[in-house]
């Protein structure tokens, strides 16, 4: 099952977020450089996205996972793309999220948030 | 020859040895089938029927199968709903033939936890639907599961992750998932027996 199709499941109403989670996972276990995509997938939801953060974060103390009755093994790697990312994201944020240069600082253009946030309130008044 | 080894275990680093210990420690919780992260199901903890007999007529539908499992006694719940997902199945193994809900020993659970939009969300194998004796057998365990952490859940408002994998996980013999797959078996021989 590929990652797309998992969070369709999930969206679709197949599966629960903690099924969602650990299928996530498994999938990263194996494939800890799709780390990246995993999460900005997750960003239909920023309920769902802050939940992964903290899933991720737990992973470190070595939780049990269970899954369709099977134990998930959490990779070593998928621990070690977690630290790369957490050093990276100190160094140069992901774009598009909080302390990176999308947000901070950066002039919004024609038809940005921004820009439409500015036109609201002059309509408004 | 032991004294040789106790030497050189006096001139090891102690960040070495506490490798080699805890290297020692995974092995025998491995073999206890407790290791947090195996993936090795246990024995006698998959369905004791098989093989199981092909429907002449062909596939069921899940209204069928779930007809079918009530008929033979198997209690399911309005609150369940049983969809086929093979993608989602082969993602945790080709025996693996239905799964409900994920568990992480690292939070507590509620019942609501486990519903999607009000519903246990049973996922199961279309292969399954091709033979009767599977249908009753798989839905039997599923539904002893359920309706086990069901009551469970009307006596305690949440149930620890780790309390819910000890139950469902693989590995543990006497546990509740060991114990629907002799649910399931029973099941399946009122079928065989054509009992009601």
């Amino acid at each position: 099952m590929t990652r797309v199709a998992l969070v369709e499941a999930y969206r679709g109403g197949d599966l629960t977020r903690d099924e969602l989670y650990a299928g996530l996972t498994k999938l990263l276990s194996a494939d800890p450089k799709s780390l990246r995509q995993a999460r900005s997938e997750l960003n239909f939801d920023p309920a769902v996205r802050a939940g992964f953060e903290a899933w991720l974060e737990d992973l470190r103390s070595g939780p049990q996972i269970l899954l369709g009755g099977q134990h998930v093994a959490v990779t070593s790697t998928l621990i070690s793309a977690l630290d790369d990312a957490e050093r990276s994201s100190t160094l140069s944020p992901i774009e598009g999220e909080p302390g990176s240069a999308a947000t901070v600082g950066a002039k919004p253009t024609l038809g940005s948030r921004a820009t439409v946030q500015v036109t609201d309130i002059c309509l408004n008044a | 020859m032991r004294l040789w080894r106790i030497r050189d275990v006096l001139r090891e680093p102690a960040t070495s040895l506490r490798r080699k210990l805890a290297a020692v420690w995974r092995g025998r919780a491995a073999r206890r089938g407790d290791a947090p992260m195996s993936t090795k199901p246990g024995t006698a903890q998959r369905p004791l029927g098989q093989p199981w007999r092909p429907n002449p007529g062909g596939r069921r539908s899940v209204a069928d199968a779930v007809a079918l499992a009530k008929d033979l006694g198997v209690v399911v719940e309005d609150d369940v709903r049983i969809v086929v997902n093979d993608a989602w199945l082969n993602m945790q193994g080709a025996e693996v033939y239905a799964a409900y809900a994920g568990f992480t020993s690292t939070r507590p659970y509620t019942w609501d936890d486990l519903l999607i939009r009000g519903k246990m969300v049973v996922k199961l194998r279309s292969t399954v639907l091709d033979s009767d004796e599977g249908i009753v057998e798989v839905l039997a365990h599923e539904m002893h599961e359920i309706n086990t952490l069901r009551g469970m859940f009307e006596a305690r408002s949440s149930i620890p992750g780790a309390e819910l994998i000890e139950l469902l996980g693989p590995g543990r013999p006497g546990n509740l998932h060991d114990k629907a797959w002799d649910v399931g078996a029973g099941v399946l021989r009122r079928l065989r027996g054509g009992i009601k």
